[in-house]
């Protein structure tokens, strides 16, 4: 795929990103309120990481290749929970799969008020499974 | 004419769209992240009850037990289906 390609795909995807990063920061502010979850998480868009490693096939330009799930209010997250948190959110592989093709290469999960941080390269924990033998 | 032609969807193209396609269950994935501090110490209970070492006399028990002990591994991180699976390793493994 060339680069002008792989550009356009990214630019048509923009609204679909907007679209899930909303679906991500609306659920996380319901389970907040409902006091399910006792840290306010919140996703964005941010620059990846600029190690060459991380990027993938549909990766977008490295300004916009990261998504940032933050911890925004509530209580502190220690880093072993920063790193659970994110397990958990690679352990879903709809989510992951879903990040991947959004043209996401990195995950980093922060804590806004410590400002710690962990990231992760998406595509070591992308398996199209049963999609592929689905196919056949 | 040939510039106004829709260009074929390749196979790459089809995945992608399937995937956009499915469904997202985010009630699930805040449920998890809630449950955190408890997953671990789940999962390692868990791997203790369904492992297929225990079950060396009973051989169907035993198939039993290396399925569901496979499947704990894939779900180590998610809380929801360790509950389930605790469920069914109650009802398949441990009752006489």
């Amino acid at each position: 795929m060339g680069l002008l390609d792989r550009f356009i795909k990214w630019f048509k995807d923009s609204a679909e990103r907007r679209r899930f990063l909303n679906e991500f920061n609306s659920n996380a502010s319901v389970a907040f309120q409902s006091l399910s979850v006792d840290t306010l998480l919140e996703a964005k868009s941010c620059s990846g990481n600029s190690d060459s490693s991380y990027r993938h096939e549909l990766s977008a330009p490295f300004m916009f290749s990261g998504i940032a799930v933050e911890a925004k209010a509530g209580s502190q997250i220690p880093v072993d929970d920063i790193i659970l948190i994110g397990k958990i959110i690679l352990s879903n592989q709809v989510l992951v799969r879903r990040m991947f093709v959004l043209h996401w290469d990195t995950l980093i999960v922060r804590d806004t008020r410590t400002g710690k941080f962990v990231d992760w390269r998406i595509r070591d924990f992308m398996s199209f499974g049963g999609l592929l033998y689905e196919r056949r | 004419m040939w510039f106004f032609k829709k260009k074929r969807d390749t196979e790459q193209d089809i995945l992608i769209k399937r995937i956009k396609a499915e469904q997202l269950d985010m009630k699930d994935l805040f449920s998890n992240i809630n449950n955190r501090s408890e997953v671990e110490t789940l999962y390692k209970e868990l791997c203790k009850l369904s492992h297929p070492d225990k079950f060396d006399k009973e051989p169907v028990k035993k198939e039993i037990a290396k399925e569901l002990f496979a499947q704990i591994q894939t779900n180590r991180n998610n809380y929801n289906q360790l509950m389930e699976l605790k469920g069914m390793i109650e009802v398949q493994l441990l009752k006489e």
